[in-house]
Parts: structure tokens; C-alpha cells; sequence
């Protein structure tokens, strides 16, 4: 194994296709969309389909007094990691503390609270709740994260809009290789499922009024989701000492900026990133076998990524799959990297290609197999998964099947 | 005293106006949650910071009954 590579050892999600891997991964597989109705959260926009996450029970997972102090997305964050730390068996791992980093991201921060203070300042005259500031601060996740499990090396929130989580990862991953840290907890989370967010989103026209078709011709725009996901990243080999085999591992990541347009893609930014994630993994393009894409289902993401696919791949349809998860579990914002990482990792694990539903047929302009509506039996040694955020910022992971 | 047990991580200490203050196991948040009660329920202004060194309960808690308006410190 490529020594560059370091090991995936835990994994933790809640998402609105489940709130464990294994069902997260079994409605991805299964390609039953999580997309539906959200007029009962706001009605006065030009969209009524959502992928929110309905049944998540706060009280279940933490104490009313710890429930007071933590805004929504710190909640998924914090259940996600206690999945992820577990599955790595870190507990009483006996890993120095000062080795352990934690680093999450988040596009939005605490919106919930945020937008429960507008409420009582400006409707209510009323003062914003006390900790309105340490429970929106972006790195708040984070720093839950790291008190639950007693961090306390490098802990700190990544913002990048949709590429947060990836860049999440990738400073896990260069804190490892690096020798810094022996551990890194990392992953994004986001809450979005409140009002003033799809009002801010409708403004901009890019959520579709129906749903989310990545690839197909008749998209009409992404469907906003949200949730959480963490994965636990350490240096190659070392949790075999205490009895845990990897569940993947990362091979490398490849980051880039168009320096360009603030929302309009740029097909060679998102080259750029993948191009330089397989050169980070030490492989040949030909290796990779599947890309979970950022596939929005805007009609100009989606033909610009697949531009970009077909350059760094040759345009060889027969030999490389994509996919696109939001068509099941909507755009999960700072959190969409960590939902599809879980999903890339699983299609690896399982030789399964999770598929791209809502699909209708092929656009000309979109020219990749894009898994359209089934999953795919596919065994795969590697695969990529992209991400790629308002700001011209593109962040492409690499992760390859577990060896031994 | 009430908005303090109401508060406190532990709420089983027992604790009176001379225990030190590091006894009844209340952080920063929770002073600051405390602050937040007694001014939205007697209409007070608190000017203290959270990181305020009391020594005891009770100086904390006289701390707090000088910000409260003098219509209002009888409930209090």
C-alpha cells in the first residue's frame, strides 16, 4: 500500500437517509429518494421539495442542560462522531490527547439560532438567547466533538460552503501524513431545514421546483438537504493494535480555486482538483473507477463536471461510473462531502454503485454514465468524490477499497 | 439562589450563601444562563462579565441583587 495513504477506521452519520451507516447505506443503495414536502416549514417560496431530516430526537442523545447549549447542527455533528468513534474503537484507545485533532465543517454555521435571535429581537423585542454566540460559531461542532471524547490537539471549524467538508478532510489527512497528529476526527455537518434558509436560497434560483435530476436532461436545479458526517482518519496500520481493520482508506485529495466567478462553475477548477486527487493518491487516472460527483442538478454544474470527468478520464463511458447521491438525500451544504463520502466508501466496501435517481434520459451535454436510476454491481479498487462550493473552491478526496 | 440551582451541572449539592463558589460546579455558561434569568425576570441590567471572580455563592448572588432595580429587589 502506498504509504501516502492513511487509514478511514470510523464512520458516523445522521442524515435524512438514516441515522446509522448501515441504513444510511441501505437507502442510498436502494436509490429511495429522502426528497419530499417542506410547505410546513415554509410555503412562500418557488420550491416545495426539501431532504430534511424529520424524526432526529435531541432528547435521546444529550441531557436537557447540554441540549440548551448546542444549535441543531452540533447536535448531528456531536451523534455523528459518537458513531464514528466507536466504529474506530477509540475509547481507551490510549492515544495521547495532544494527538488527536478535530476538524469540522460547516457552510452555514448555527442558522437555527441565529435565526430564532432575529426572531426575538425583531418580532418579539426581546434579547437573543445567551449563548447565541458559542452555539452559532462555525467551529462549535468541533468543539463539542473534541469535549466528548478529550481532543485536545488541533480542534477547529472549516468554512468553505459546499467544499467544507472536503477541505475538513483534507487537513486531517496532511496533519497525519505530517506526522502532527495521530488521530483526526473529521467531517461537516449543516442544519438547513428553517425557513429564512430556503428564503435566501429561492432568491438565488437555484433550487429546482420540482426535484433534483443530476445528469438528466430537464433539471431544473439542486434540492437542499442537510445533516451530518464524521470519519475517523490515522496513519496507516496503527488501530490493527487494538483489534480494528480499516474501513477504507484515503489515498490522497486534490484542492483548487477557479479565481473566478463567485457561483458559476469552472469545469478546469473541478479538473484541477480531481487531476491533482489521483496524482495525491499515487495512481494512474485508469485506476479510478467511480465518481460520487458533486452533481447538483443545475444545469451548468453538471455539465461542467462532466467536462471535467471526461478530461481527466478520456470520456471512456464504459470504464468509469458517476453518480450523484443528492438525487437521494438533496444538497447537504458544508455537510454534502461527508454524506457522500460515507457513500463512496460504501460503494467500495459493497461493489455497489449507488445510483442517480429522478433520471430521465441521457443530456448530450452531460456525457458520463451516470447510473441512472439502478445501482450497478461493480467491484472497484478506488474512487472519488467531489466536492465543489460557491466561491470557485473545488475539492476532489480519493479513497480506495481496504486492503488485508 | 433558585436561578443558580436551576443551572447547576449537579444538582444534588447542597450549598448555602457562605460555600465557595467553585463548590456548587457552575462554568462560565452556566453564569452567564444565570446573569440572562435574573434580567429577564426583574427587568434588571446586569453589568458583569462572566469571568467575574466571586469568592462564595453569596457574593455572586449580592453581586447580582445590586443590578436589580429597587421596585423589584423585595421578590428578589
Amino acid at each position: 500500500m502506498n504509504p501516502h495513504w492513511v487509514d478511514v477506521t470510523g464512520r458516523g452519520v445522521i442524515s435524512s437517509a438514516g441515522f446509522s451507516i448501515a441504513d444510511f447505506t441501505s437507502t442510498i443503495m436502494s436509490g429511495r429518494t429522502m426528497i419530499g414536502d417542506i410547505t410546513d416549514i415554509c410555503n412562500d417560496v418557488r420550491f416545495t421539495n426539501g431532504a430534511v431530516i424529520r424524526n432526529f430526537d435531541a432528547n435521546a442523545h444529550f441531557d436537557e442542560r447540554t441540549l440548551g447549549n448546542l444549535d441543531r447542527f452540533s447536535q448531528f455533528a456531536a451523534v455523528a462522531g459518537r458513531q464514528a468513534v466507536a466504529e474506530a474503537k477509540l475509547a481507551d484507545a490510549g492515544i495521547d490527547p495532544a494527538r488527536i485533532a478535530v476538524i469540522i465543517g460547516t457552510a452555514n454555521g448555527g442558522g437555527d439560532i441565529l435565526e430564532e435571535g432575529y426572531q426575538r429581537i425583531y418580532e418579539e423585542q426581546r434579547k437573543p438567547r445567551p449563548l447565541t454566540i458559542p452555539m452559532s460559531m462555525s467551529n462549535a461542532p468541533a468543539s463539542r466533538i473534541a469535549k466528548e471524547i478529550g481532543a485536545r490537539g488541533p480542534v477547529f471549524g472549516v468554512s468553505s460552503a459546499c467544499a467544507s467538508t472536503n477541505h475538513a478532510v483534507m487537513m486531517g489527512l496532511m496533519m497525519i501524513r505530517s506526522g502532527l497528529v495521530d488521530v483526526a476526527i473529521v467531517g461537516g455537518t449543516d442544519s438547513c431545514g428553517y425557513a429564512s434558509y430556503f428564503k435566501v436560497w429561492d432568491v438565488l434560483r437555484a433550487v429546482s421546483p420540482e426535484t433534483c435530476r443530476p445528469f438528466s436532461t430537464g433539471r431544473k436545479g439542486l434540492i437542499i438537504g442537510e445533516g451530518a458526517g464524521v470519519l475517523v482518519l490515522e496513519r496507516a496500520g496503527q488501530a490493527a493494535a487494538r483489534g480494528v481493520k480499516p474501513v477504507a482508506h484515503l489515498a490522497g485529495g486534490g484542492m483548487s480555486s477557479d479565481a473566478g466567478d463567485l457561483i458559476a462553475p469552472d469545469s478546469s477548477g473541478m479538473a484541477m482538483a480531481m487531476r491533482a486527487a489521483v496524482a495525491d493518491a499515487g495512481v494512474a487516472p485508469d485506476q479510478i473507477a467511480y465518481v460520487n460527483a458533486h452533481g447538483t442538478g443545475t444545469v451548468a454544474n453538471d455539465r461542467s463536471e462532466s467536462s471535467a470527468i471526461n478530461e481527466i478520464f478520456g470520456g471512456n463511458r464504459e470504464r468509469i461510473s458517476v453518480s450523484s447521491t443528492k438525487s437521494i438525500i438533496g444538497h447537504a451544504m458544508g455537510a454534502s462531502g461527508a454524506l457522500e463520502a460515507m457513500a463512496t466508501i460504501a460503494a467500495l466496501q459493497t461493489g455497489v454503485i449507488p445510483p442517480t435517481v429522478n433520471f430521465t434520459s441521457a443530456d448530450p451535454e452531460c456525457d458520463v454514465d451516470a447510473t441512472p436510476n439502478e445501482p450497478r454491481q461493480r467491484e472497484i479498487e478506488m474512487a472519488l468524490s467531489n466536492s465543489f462550493a460557491f466561491g470557485g473552491l473545488n475539492v476532489s478526496l480519493a479513497f480506495a477499497r481496504a486492503q488485508g | 439562589m433558585g436561578f443558580m440551582r436551576s443551572e447547576m451541572q449537579d444538582k444534588s449539592i447542597e450549598f448555602s450563601m457562605d460555600t465557595p463558589l467553585e463548590g456548587v460546579k457552575i462554568d462560565s455558561i452556566d453564569v452567564i444562563h444565570v446573569i440572562f434569568k435574573v434580567e429577564e425576570e426583574y427587568g434588571a441590567t446586569v453589568d458583569m462579565a462572566p469571568d467575574s471572580k466571586f469568592a462564595t455563592v453569596g457574593e455572586f448572588v449580592n453581586a447580582l441583587i445590586d443590578f436589580i432595580p429597587a421596585d423589584k429587589k423585595v421578590d428578589a
